[in-house]
């Protein structure tokens, strides 16, 4: 069984005195568990509020939103699948809510209403997982942009989830608090088989998952690995986004007659490729 | 001359406290007319303090900041009149728009200024123009904008008071791709066609190597760097040892350095680093 399954969601935001404003056009998808999959897509193109499907946050206007088989349109099912899947917003500080970090990241467990020592025994190990145990007594306003998105990140993972949904989760971040939030979430998806759904404008970033989707105006228009993603890069700039440098260079090369491969990611790929061909 | 000048600036929050730091120490520099300066720097290397004394928002604690050769707290009343001459586009400065129509939120700092009626509706028409937002735009709320727009109408209050220099904090972050490459050209063309001043603080190396003239680094409320981005992206080793991101074709070409390739590290864009590596891969191919 798939851990998301969309079925032709549309959803429409209805207004007093205006048209509803059309987001989702039929939404078809299917994310395995234990999968890292990047979405991708301009701002309005509808990826945010398809996130909001994922735990019942929003309710699909048409088609079925399936967690774990779950159909998040019944209502006895929105607590189970909440506590199955979990989000991270860009902001930190919208998603904070103690004065202490460990007693942030108990917050959620508290509400389940698990005993002391299950609390106890959660924080410490999703501390552990973002590597800020360190921190558990510090005030989380004083820590950095990366910390706090770890901590966020934590309090998420104390709710023992299967599947972790990250709404552009670096985008407020400095480069440094990009890389220790990614390398959290990279981490996480390949020890502990987290499944992991990366929003992101950062190509790089989509270059890590194992999958990539793109949006388009309320429907999912590429799927394919970051490979092959990346290799379709005219029809990338026709959807408002970019290659990643490496592969935009490598697609400059071939252009000049150079015999490169297609579909180089990193530096390191494109580095090597190159090395060769010199050699 | 310099349009404007920094005099061993030093500021430390939290003096004599248990939170003592030294966010500035020391640092003199020229800023000059009608240049775009990028300024880099991790967090905490004292970039964002270093501009806010830039128009007056932090009183240095030692040394002096002339503004045409004028000590902009020679007399501290009138440091309003150095904000208008120096512009500051805060982060996410749509989260700053307030009026109920983009039309009266950018006619607010032109209005503050007291100017007459007729000037300020030139310069938000100006403004907006300049920006890309349409006169249709100019009576929507700011709340029927998209998040790029809204980018956009932030930035336009703030050069509707015509600064002399204009300084922008990390404009295109959370924007997409298109956002980004709107708000960054919008930026070079108003640079271009105004001769305005304009400093650009971003952690995006990419973007500071497309728009900039000059790049100043910051590491540890110092100066580390401030040269021409050619020279300063040729530093690629050094930039990453204080914790900063080259571009990613810079990132390749010093890889392939490491490998002991005899190459030139210094492109920093697509087009450059294509150039330099058709030489290395041989002139049959052009």
């Amino acid at each position: 069984m798939p851990m998301l399954k969309a079925e032709s969601i549309r959803f429409d935001y209805v207004y007093e005195d205006e048209a509803p404003q059309i987001v989702l056009r039929g939404v078809e998808m299917e994310i395995e568990k234990g999968s890292f999959v990047a979405l991708l897509g301009h701002n309005g193109c509808g990826k945010s509020t398809l996130a909001k499907h994922f735990n019942a946050l929003l309710l699909p206007t048409g088609g079925r939103m399936l967690v774990e088989g779950m159909d998040t349109a019944h209502e006895q099912n929105t607590y189970p699948i909440r506590r199955r899947v979990g989000m991270v917003l860009q902001n930190p500080d919208n998603q904070l809510v103690s004065t202490i970090v460990e007693e942030d990241v108990a917050f959620g467990p508290e509400n389940l209403g698990l005993p002391p020592a299950e609390i106890r025994a959660r924080v410490d190990e999703a501390l552990a997982a973002v590597d800020m145990t360190a921190y558990k007594d510090h005030s989380p306003h004083k820590l950095s942009g990366g910390q706090k998105q770890r901590v966020a990140i934590a309090g998420v993972l104390a709710m023992h989830p299967d599947c972790l949904v990250l709404d552009e989760p670096t985008a407020m971040l400095d480069p440094q608090g990009r890389q220790e939030v990614l390398d959290t979430v990279c981490r996480l998806n390949r020890e502990q088989g987290m499944t992991v759904v990366l929003i992101t404008h950062y190509m790089e970033e989509a270059a890590l998952a194992d999958r990539v989707m793109v949006m388009d105006e309320g429907v999912v228009v590429l799927d394919g690995t970051p490979r092959q993603v990346f290799a379709k890069g005219d029809r990338l700039q026709a959807l408002g986004l970019d290659v990643p440098q490496p592969t935009a260079l490598c697609a400059a090369l071939r252009e000049q007659g150079v015999d490169l491969p297609q579909g180089l990611l990193t530096p390191e790929e494109c580095a090597e490729a190159l090395l060769k061909l010199i050699q | 001359m310099a349009l404007l000048t920094l005099e061993n600036i030093v500021y430390t929050y939290g003096v004599k406290s248990p939170f003592e730091q030294h966010a500035v120490r020391g640092v003199s520099m020229d800023i000059r007319e009608g240049e775009l300066m990028g300024i880099i720097g991790h967090t905490g290397s004292g970039k964002s303090t270093l501009i806010q004394h830039l128009n007056g928002l932090v009183r240095p604690q030692q040394g002096r900041v002339l503004l045409e050769g004028k000590d902009i707290w020679e007399d501290p009343k009138k440091i309003r009149d150095v904000r208008f001459k120096v512009g500051m586009v805060f982060q996410y400065p749509e989260h700053q728009l307030f009026e109920d129509t983009i039309y009266k939120d950018i006619a607010f700092g032109p209005r503050n200024m007291g100017l007459p009626e007729e000037e300020i509706d030139r310069r938000v028409r100006d403004a907006a123009a300049t920006v890309g937002l349409t006169k249709e735009m100019l009576d929507k709320s700011p709340f029927d904008l998209s998040g790029g727009e809204k980018r956009r109408a932030a930035i336009a209050g703030v050069m509707a008071m015509e600064p002399q220099i204009l300084i922008l904090d990390e404009p295109t972050a959370g924007l997409d791709p298109r956002g980004r490459e709107q708000v960054l050209a919008m930026i070079r063309d108003y640079q271009k066609q105004r001769g305005t001043t304009v400093l650009l603080v971003s952690h995006s190396m990419e973007d500071i190597a497309r728009v900039a003239d000059r790049v100043l680094v910051m590491n540890h409320g110092r100066v580390a760097m401030l040269d021409t981005v050619e020279r300063v992206f040729s530093r690629a080793e050094e930039l990453e040892a204080i914790g900063l991101t080259v571009p990613a074709v810079t990132k390749i070409l010093l890889l392939l350095r490491q490998k002991g390739v005899a190459v030139d590290t210094a492109a920093y864009t697509i087009d450059q680093a294509v150039t330099q590596l058709l030489l290395l891969l041989g002139g049959d191919r052009t």
